[in-house]
């Protein structure tokens, strides 16, 4: 009898501790984010989408290198020797054509070592990072300040210029070789 | 003699010869109401294979609250959901067991390719052995997300991407689509 009633007892004791919690959970203001709407503030170093600012890239090919996952792919022309392409922001000269700086945000992994490594600081992590895409291919980032066709047209030059160069260097071993025979003709000669 | 076949006699050949003359009102109203009751209750499967899924667990709690868009509901078994959320490395072993779920799921269906991993082998690109290099390789995959892991808010951007994709479908075209093709 007396655990009949102390069966009721606790029922309606553990219900009016379950109700109470309910009842406090209604008038906590809620912490849901409405996000499209309201989004966090981000702490000053969050890492987002990788941008690089291409005036001030001069191709060092660093980013490249230190990249744990070979996500950037960057290609370069080195200027002709009466072509001045100024200076960077931070004051480094800049000697190549950047004709390519792809990103694949996709194979990032969002270490940023690429951002520490950079000397003239032209590569760094936005606060973006809403970026659902439809195809696979908008998740590469094209940065290049050159069209594809003055790539293929600076490519062109770097090829005939490294031709030209090669041909003056057979002239010259050819020449010496001519002079080496001379010579040696004209002391079998005497 | 073969016997040709007639496919559409009567009253579906009218109803055919109507749709191609543009959407009429009977189509785009009906076919619009079907797209919202679509794109308000995506319901998503788990597939949680690495650490994306945290991510998505967080999408799916309070502080974020999937549910809002009506694709909280995240269900285990293929045959109640509308969008695969395919978060974490796909391991070679796991890719067959994707497409088998994937072919289970009921048309019309959603591939969602959460973070790195899932997209494109992710850090495993290169020298992953057992990872298979993104999963729009087996199944195809409507919407991408960046980020390794992306945030809880990328996350519900695919989803409103979805949802997008899903108010410019007409499932009725479609239907109509496939019948045309027999």
């Amino acid at each position: 009898m007396v655990s009949y009633f102390g069966n009721i007892y606790r029922a309606l004791s553990t219900i009016a501790i379950g109700m109470g919690q309910t009842w406090k959970a209604m008038f906590r203001p809620a912490v849901t984010l409405q996000y499209p709407r309201e989004r966090w503030e981000l702490p000053v170093n969050a890492r987002g989408i990788l941008f690089m600012n291409a005036d001030d890239c001069i191709g060092c090919n660093k980013c490249v290198r230190i990249c744990p996952v070979d996500c950037i792919y960057l290609d370069a022309v080195k200027a002709a020797p009466d072509e001045d392409l100024g200076k960077a922001s931070m004051g480094n000269p800049i000697r190549q054509h950047v004709i390519r700086f792809d990103i694949d945000m996709f194979k990032c992994c969002y270490c940023s070592d690429c951002t520490t490594v950079c000397p003239t600081e032209c590569l760094y992590m936005t606060d973006e990072y809403e970026n659902g895409v439809y195809s696979r291919d908008n998740g590469i980032y094209h940065f290049s300040k050159y069209s594809p066709e003055e790539a293929v047209a600076l490519r062109l030059r770097e090829k005939e210029e490294d031709e030209r160069k090669a041909r003056e260097k057979e002239a010259k071993l050819a020449a010496k070789q001519k002079a080496a025979e001379g010579k040696g003709k004209s002391a079998v000669g005497a | 003699m073969p016997q040709t076949k007639q496919p559409f006699v009567g009253k579906e050949k009218r109803f055919l010869e109507e749709g191609k003359y543009g959407d009429n009102l009977f189509i785009t109203s009906i076919d619009s109401l079907f797209s919202w009751a679509r794109l308000s209750s995506l319901w998503p499967m788990t597939f949680g294979l690495a650490c994306c899924a945290i991510e998505m667990m967080a999408t799916a709690a309070a502080r974020y609250d999937l549910d809002r868009f009506g694709a909280g509901v995240m269900r285990p078994s293929p045959r109640q959901t509308d969008v695969m959320i395919v978060a974490g490395t796909v391991t070679m072993k796991m890719a067959d067991r994707i497409k088998r779920l994937y072919d289970q799921m009921p048309e019309p269906k959603y591939v969602l390719s959460m973070g790195s991993c899932a997209t494109c082998g992710g850090p495993y690109w290169k020298h992953g052995y057992h990872v298979l290099k993104g999963v729009d390789l087996i199944v195809p995959v409507d919407v991408y997300v960046t980020g390794c892991p992306p945030r809880p808010e990328a996350l519900i951007d695919g989803i409103l991407k979805i949802q997008e994709k899903v108010r410019k479908e007409s499932l009725i075209k479609r239907k109509l689509q496939e019948r045309a093709n027999v």
